[in-house]
């Protein structure tokens, strides 16, 4: 005998960011649905959390910058509660040596980097032009679900790619071949001349990646990057920091009838004759529904909670080959004033922040990690929230929130030795820039790529679950039977990052893994 | 005046090849060589008595393909196929490549029997992603970026290949162009000996590394001239009887044989232009050969930088072909021996010696070696291949002794901090037979002679730019239609009846000889000569 | 780099493969002596004799290992255990090789071979099939995803013939499953599989392992062979039901008994440890050549399995992972082992393809052909009318029915009502050749299944 509460429409499994939205925008189709979340919080590594009382910041991503327009209307997170700090946060590459940078193509930006190189400007000017015109070729198809690889729509669909670039014209599609397969290193050198430019482009690039700057793939995962902020709102810093935004998020889900239960790890996905019927957690309740849909990591969910032995093997050693690696590590630090960075104007302190002064040291500290190093001059990606949301420190006291790129999953001799050795670099780093860093730092928490697999299921570290690399990206991702949501279990849907169009905080695979499982039970 | 059909500037293989092609499509075909003898230095005794190829290893990669349609064999070469060499680690172990899959098989279930049992889905995949490859090799590339009738065509029937491929299979496909081999490999292997092994036969003298992503599809090349019906162990290793020499002589042989001409000591400096178009060349000598067509077999830079005045080229061509990557990365060191180099490491008696030996050191090893490369460093660790040719043709040394061919792989062209000093040039020397001698004991004191060629050596004496023996990197954005890159990857110049028909167009060094078929079609037909048509 | 450790698991349980846990201890015809601890021995303390082995168990079954210790290259094919045995027995010197062994071609003449077997008993070396041992707390989950039939019904000390597909439904191999314990299985195959194992073994809490070379294997089959293993001491053997195995105790030695082979006819499998294989082969021999046993060589195995209509993989069907390309791939339909197939017990590798596999017309089919045509011939191609129908897989001449055989994978064309299938072939007389086409008819089921294969007590046999 089932108790009433127990049955539902759809399970969403994971209340990461896609889970949530996947939640919501079944809410939204009627459906009754529940969310299980293993920990005692939602989100994830989105979160805003103490890093010392009083002083918040956000766990991991520290800037939304690729959530599409459409899915914060549908799920009305304005009327939720997401306000934003700032909104078209502006980049800017700092300089060790002489006069940062601004990443824009405003002609007033422009101005300084025609100072150091006219021939740059103008280059700028174009480059930007011609990856968003690449981008925009791709975006289309990451607002839709991948189709199926070998099947009956194949054909049409890759006629329909020919055709779509029949209408470029030949200089841009010149443009798109050569440099689709190529490195972003090569393409920047090729570009430019201005080492800190270089620097900053190769490093927004590559951020999160485990990929070196002159590794072949770069290109396209730019490209492919650019397209999904493309859709986006723009870079901004929600009001309260991450944890905001879940917020807002778990505030529309429920507004739309989603009952959230955390701290409820699933143990299983219940099947009877190949359909997916409930849960069972790890408390041993059961739940049941129709529609089961999981935002954990593929792997996790194939092969840990529906079991093995309900897949083929092919399809089991495909899922268990996907790689999964990350390199990018995140530094908070809470801080008892603004540091002082040199040359750069107060307006200027809420930007992204980038520290790669050249593909050189790009490429070093890509290379130091493959030794399982850290680099010793780190490239990074800096923000201090608080600057813009004051509500995050005491005030006139600060937070700042520091991505770490080319972090070794592994280090050599074992991160125990090494974990304080990498603060320090990155201080001394930093402090180049803003001397006083150091004086002012009241408390710090690390998380390193393992701090991530372990805290947030995240396997290797690898924040997307999965690597973006043309072997997982679009009908391949997350390996090409599981590209359209959908499992060879009836009723089983994966809806997490695995899943295209992938990591990044745009809730789109949540978006269409919901579609999708809507359309499927309507033709049912 | 007399005008000739085509004149092939440089004697390298893709130029004999060229010329081959055309003489036999019935063109009245003159090749230029700037050197004493075509392909490669004839006659190089880095000792007298001791011969041995001077630039390269002394391996042949010419498709089976090749040889039978120019029946270079009537033409004097014998091929030699031996297994396919063996790795020497650093710990004292050794794994080798046999041609027999029994005995392959065996060998690699000395480290691992899950390996060896799937050595054979290794090698069906690697012969199926062959199969798959060689077409597009072997046809002249079109410009995807041109709009035609033609080339969406082309475009659709492309589509629908890859709608017609299986979902896994077109993955699979995916991984194998766009993974590293580290990755790639490690869907097949568990050993680090293995994969290492690998990794090195197919990344020696390549500029990727084993971990850099799209290095996997260099696993292809032991591959690309096997047959699928061999008794499934490892690829072989091909050596001309008589060394390369005797390829370039059979290729002259057969050039003649049709009806073209070979001159050598013929350095072409310019090409004579007329309106934009190309006449003909002007030799050293001040001699003027004028011809319908001219092709060239010199790498790109050296071609349009080297033979043009720069204001004859169009607008923007020259920064073009300036960003065209050539590095070299291969030196070469020649070993005279008066004694057989014993390698304790290896069984006695292995066969697969005679396909030569790697020095390899464990995946990372060669990665940081391609890093130091990059970043210009001289080299620490780097991966070395030595072939002793006079373990199979006696008669490359006096009776006893023995001639050892090494390449260093890693060698940047020039060094980040000066120049390569006779000082640097030493210690690389040393380095190298250091290495050497760490795996056969006693071999510093079997050495008669030495002679020792950096990349910048290469370059001047053959006039490879900065000594690229792949005639341009083989990155994946300088293969296929970006090679050397959009818009001239079917052999045709913006310069008027002047083709390339050198390794920096496609499909590189892929196909030994396959630019220079490839190019011979396009010239033929433009020739309008029968019977045009490029080696599959 | 430890070529041992890849072999052979040395871990908690090294004692693993050597009869002392293959052998329950419930079961009443295992000596105590097998179950006390293990003593290592030396190879010099072992006293000749037959009576003298097997007082000792050894532990590490490392020391039974025939990994070579000569270089790969030293000897193209290596020697069985029962190599020396074998030789004794050859008349011929004709040899062959099987799965990188050394295997009789032919030991005496393939006709006196034949009576033996089909009028007696023939023993013979089966040393080089390859064997997989499968444990672990999910051995039969691991086995219920890996293979297409339920093995859940098997018992222990069971056999079944299984077969395992890969997700397309395409046949990887097939085998021999024994189930040896109750978390422990033994796989015996024709081919090498660990790599699919191993991947097959992702998400499972199962160990599998390579045991082919710590296992000797001796077929003994015909009508007389129940009677000669009485006569062996192998106690109570008529009572052993096909395709089940025990252990028995002879001459102190340890063997496990299988009802299994591949003649067709009443025949055993047995299986010993490589040490023991010369003694229990020539206590065999002793006990049966006057009933009219004789050894056999692979000619024979050969020609008994095509009568029996066993298809062989590697020659009669390829493997998913050694076919180039998907027409040669075959699902088990095609291979007519549809019996081997149950859709509905759960979930297994290639269960969705089969499903739609078993609904669709068969792309090609297995099947036995009979050529009427008293002396042997050598062809491939079968034809039907001007076209051709298929290929002979593997051929034989079966003495017993005067008739030439073969098995061979046809076109679904050549099993259309009416289609006359033929084969051409070239008959030499002196300088003379003479092209023959020979009617071929299709077999339905074996051309050779007899009775005593399946009775239970096994049948003692006519007396000689």
């Amino acid at each position: 005998m089932l108790l009433p509460d127990r049955s539902f429409d759809a399970i969403v499994i994971g209340g990461g960011h896609n889970g949530l939205v996947a939640a919501a925008y079944l809410g939204k189709a009627g459906r009754r649905v529940l969310l299980l979340e293993a920990s005692p919080n939602l989100g994830g590594p989105l979160a805003t959390a103490e890093i010392t009382p009083d002083y918040r910041v956000s766990t991991g991503a520290h800037l939304i910058d690729m959530l599409p327009r459409r899915v914060e209307k549908d799920l009305k997170l304005a009327k939720h509660g997401l306000r934003y700090a700032a909104r078209y946060v502006p980049t800017i590459a700092l300089n060790p040596t002489n006069g940062h940078l601004v990443l824009s193509r405003r002609k007033r930006d422009l101005e300084l980097l025609r100072k150091k190189s006219p021939r740059d400007a103008d280059a700028y000017l174009a480059f930007t032009k011609r990856m968003r015109s690449h981008a925009a070729l791709l975006s289309p198809f990451l607002d839709e679900t991948p189709f199926a690889l070998g099947g009956e729509g194949a054909r049409a669909a890759f006629r329909k790619i020919v055709w779509r670039s029949q209408r470029l014209n030949a200089a841009s599609r010149e443009a798109l071949l050569h440099d689709l397969p190529g490195s972003i290193g090569d393409l920047l050198d090729d570009t430019f001349e201005t080492s800190i430019l270089k620097g900053a482009l190769a490093l927004e690039a590559l951020l999160g990646t485990v990929a070196g700057p002159f590794d072949a793939g770069t290109v396209l995962r730019s490209i492919y990057r650019k397209a999904q902020r493309l859709a986006g709102i723009g870079t901004s810093m929600p009001e309260g920091g991450m944890g905001a935004f879940i917020d807002a998020l778990a505030a529309a889900a429920m507004d739309m009838g989603v009952a959230i239960r955390t701290s409820s790890p699933v143990a299983r996905i219940l099947v009877e004759d190949d359909i997916a019927v409930g849960v069972e957690t790890a408390a041993g309740e059961i739940f049941h529904a129709p529609l089961v849909l999981s935002s954990a990591h593929p792997r996790a969910t194939m092969i840990g909670l529906l079991g093995a032995n309900r897949i083929d093997a092919g399809l089991a050693a495909r899922l268990s080959r996907a790689s999964t690696r990350g390199a990018t590590a995140k530094l908070n630090l809470a801080l008892s004033g603004l540091p002082t960075i040199q040359g750069l104007a107060p307006a200027e302190y809420g930007a992204r922040l980038i520290v790669a002064p050249s593909l050189a040291d790009v490429q070093e500290a890509y290379a130091q990690s493959k030794q399982g190093l850290f680099a010793s001059n780190p490239v990074m990606e800096v923000t201090i929230p608080s600057v813009a949301d004051p509500t995050l420190a005491p005030p006139s006291h600060h937070v700042m929130s520091i991505l770490i790129q080319y972090v070794p999953y592994e280090a050599a001799g074992g991160w125990a030795d090494s974990r304080d050795r990498l603060i320090d670099r990155v201080i001394e780093t930093l402090s180049i820039y803003a001397p006083d860093l150091k004086s002012r730092i009241i408390a710090g928490e690390l998380l390193l790529p393992a701090d991530l697999e372990r805290k947030f299921g995240l396997p290797g570290g690898d924040w997307h679950h999965g690597e973006l690399r043309a072997d997982q990206l679009l009908m391949h991702r997350p390996v090409p039977a599981l590209a359209q949501y959908r499992t060879p279990i009836a009723g089983l849907y994966l809806c997490g990052a695995g899943s295209h169009p992938g990591g990044g905080v745009t809730g789109m695979a949540g978006r269409l893994a919901a579609k999708a499982a809507l359309a499927e039970r309507r033709r049912a | 005046m007399q005008r000739r059909d085509a004149i092939v500037i440089g004697g390298g293989l893709n130029g004999l090849t060229a010329a081959a092609c055309l003489a036999r499509a019935g063109a009245d075909v003159l090749v230029l060589e700037r050197n004493a003898t075509p392909g490669i230095a004839a006659g190089y005794e880095v000792a007298p008595g001791f011969r041995l190829p001077r630039y390269s290893l002394g391996t042949s990669n010419l498709p089976a393909r090749l040889v039978a349609d120019l029946e270079l064999t009537k033409y004097g070469l014998r091929l030699l196929r031996l297994d396919g060499g063996v790795s020497l680690f650093p710990n004292g172990s050794s794994h080798a490549s046999y041609r027999d899959g029994v005995i392959h098989r065996r060998e690699l279930s000395r480290f691992s029997l899950r390996d060896a049992d799937n050595w054979t889905r290794y090698r069906r995949d690697m012969l199926a992603a062959v199969h798959r490859l060689r077409p597009l090799l072997s046809r002249v590339m079109s410009d995807p970026s041109r709009r035609s009738f033609a080339n969406l065509r082309r475009l659709l029937s492309a589509a629908d290949a890859l709608a017609a491929m299986r979902a896994n299979e077109l993955h699979d496909m995916t991984r194998l162009w766009t993974l590293s081999a580290a990755d790639f490999l490690a869907g097949y292997f568990e050993t680090e000996e293995v994969k290492t092994h690998l990794a090195a036969a197919a990344l020696a003298g390549a500029t990727l590394g084993p971990y850099a992503p799209s290095s996997a599809r260099f696993l292809l090349r032991p591959f690309m001239d096997e047959t699928v019906g061999a008794s499934g162990g490892a690829p072989a290793t091909v050596i001309p009887v008589g060394g390369p020499e005797a390829i370039a002589a059979a290729f002259v042989a057969d050039i003649k044989a049709h009806g073209g001409e070979v001159r050598t000591e013929a350095e072409v400096t310019d090409i004579v232009l007329r309106r934009g178009e190309a006449r003909g060349v002007a030799l050293a000598n001040g001699e003027e050969i004028y011809a319908r067509a001219v092709l060239s077999d010199l790498d790109l830079k050296r071609t349009f930088l080297a033979l043009f005045p720069w204001k004859e080229l169009p607008e923007g061509f020259v920064e073009r072909v300036g960003r065209f990557r050539m590095r070299g990365i291969t030196a070469k060191v020649n070993i005279a021996l008066d004694a057989p180099p014993l390698f304790p490491g290896v069984a006695e008696g292995c066969p697969a010696l005679l396909g030569g030996i790697r020095l390899a050191n464990a995946l990372g090893g060669m990665d940081r070696a391609i890093d130091d490369w990059r970043d210009r460093l001289p080299p620490r660790m780097p991966m070395v291949e030595a072939l002793i040719p006079s373990l199979v043709d006696r008669s490359l040394a006096p009776e006893g002794k023995h001639v050892m061919s090494v390449c260093v792989h890693g060698v940047p062209e020039t060094l980040h901090d000066g120049p390569w000093t006779a000082e640097r040039r030493d210690d690389l020397t040393d380095l190298v037979v250091t290495r050497l001698a760490e795996q056969s004991p006693g071999l510093r004191d079997r050495i008669l002679a030495l002679e020792t060629l950096i990349p910048a050596d290469i370059e001047a004496e053959i006039g490879l730019t900065s000594g690229d023996f792949a005639q341009g990197e083989e990155t994946l954005d300088q293969m296929f239609f970006n090679r050397p890159f959009a818009g001239m990857s079917g052999h045709e110049t913006p310069i008027r009846n002047f083709y390339l028909c050198s390794a920096s167009g496609h499909p590189g060094s892929l196909v030994a000889g396959g630019a220079g078929a490839n190019a011979a079609a396009v010239v033929a037909a433009a020739l309008g000569k029968r019977g045009a048509h490029a080696p599959a | 780099m430890s070529d041992d450790a890849e072999t052979i698991p040395l871990g908690p349980e090294p004692a693993a493969d050597a009869p002392a846990v293959d052998a329950p201890a419930a079961d009443a015809s295992v000596p105590e002596g097998l179950i006390a601890p293990a003593e290592p021995a030396s190879e010099d303390a072992r006293p000749a004799g037959m009576a003298a082995f097997a007082d000792t168990v050894r532990a590490d079954p490392a020391l039974f290992e025939h990994a070579p210790v000569e270089p790969p290259f030293a000897r193209h094919v290596l020697t069985s255990p029962l190599h020396m045995n074998v030789a004794m027995e050859s008349r011929t010197n004709l040899w062959t090789h099987w799965n990188g062994y050394t295997a009789a071609d032919i030991l005496t003449n393939i006709e006196d071979e034949y009576r033996a077997l089909r009028h007696a008993a023939a023993i013979s070396d089966i040393s080089p099939l390859v064997k997989y041992r499968i444990s672990g707390r999910e051995a039969l989950a691991y086995l219920t995803r890996l293979v297409a039939d339920n093995p859940a019904g098997l018992s222990v000390d069971d056999a079944a013939p299984v077969v395992f597909c890969e997700d397309r439904g395409f046949v990887v191999g097939d085998g021999l499953l024994f189930r040896l314990g109750e978390e422990e299985y033994r796989l015996v195959t024709e081919e090498t599989h660990l790599g699919w194992l191993l991947d097959s073994a992702i998400g499972f809490a199962v160990q599998v392992d390579d045991v082919s070379s710590t296992l000797a294997g001796l077929s003994l089959q015909g009508p007389l062979s129940a009677r000669i293993l009485a006569l062996a001491g192998f106690a109570d053997i008529e009572t052993l039901r096909p395709y089940a195995a025990r252990w028995f105790q002879v001459a102190a030695m340890p063997v496990y008994v299988s009802r299994t082979g591949s003649s067709g006819d009443l025949g055993y499998e047995l299986w010993v440890d490589p040490e023991d294989a010369q003694p229990v082969w020539a206590h065999l021999l002793t006990h049966g050549a006057p009933l009219g046993l004789a050894a056999g060589g692979f000619a024979l195995r050969e020609l008994a399995r095509i009568e029996a209509g066993i298809a062989r993989a590697g020659r009669d069907y390829l493997g998913a992972f050694s076919a180039v390309d998907d027409d040669s791939a075959s699902t088990p339909y095609e291979l007519g082992l549809a019996a081997l197939v149950d859709l509905d017990h759960g979930h297994f590798t290639g269960r969705d393809a089969l499903r739609a596999a078993k609904a669709a017309p068969p792309r090609h089919i297995l099947a036995t052909l009979a050529i009427d045509w008293r002396e042997p011939l050598n062809f491939t191609g079968i034809h039907a009318g001007g076209l051709v129908a298929g290929i002979a897989t593997s051929t034989a001449f079966s003495p017993s029915l005067e008739t030439n055989l073969a098995l061979a994978m046809l076109k679904p064309s050549a099993l259309a009502k009416g289609a006359m299938l033929h084969i051409e072939a070239e008959v030499r007389r002196g300088f003379e050749l003479r092209r023959l086409k020979v009617p071929a008819r299709i077999v339905a089921g074996p051309v050779l299944s007899l009775p005593a294969r399946h009775l239970v007590p096994a049948p003692a046999g006519p007396k000689p």
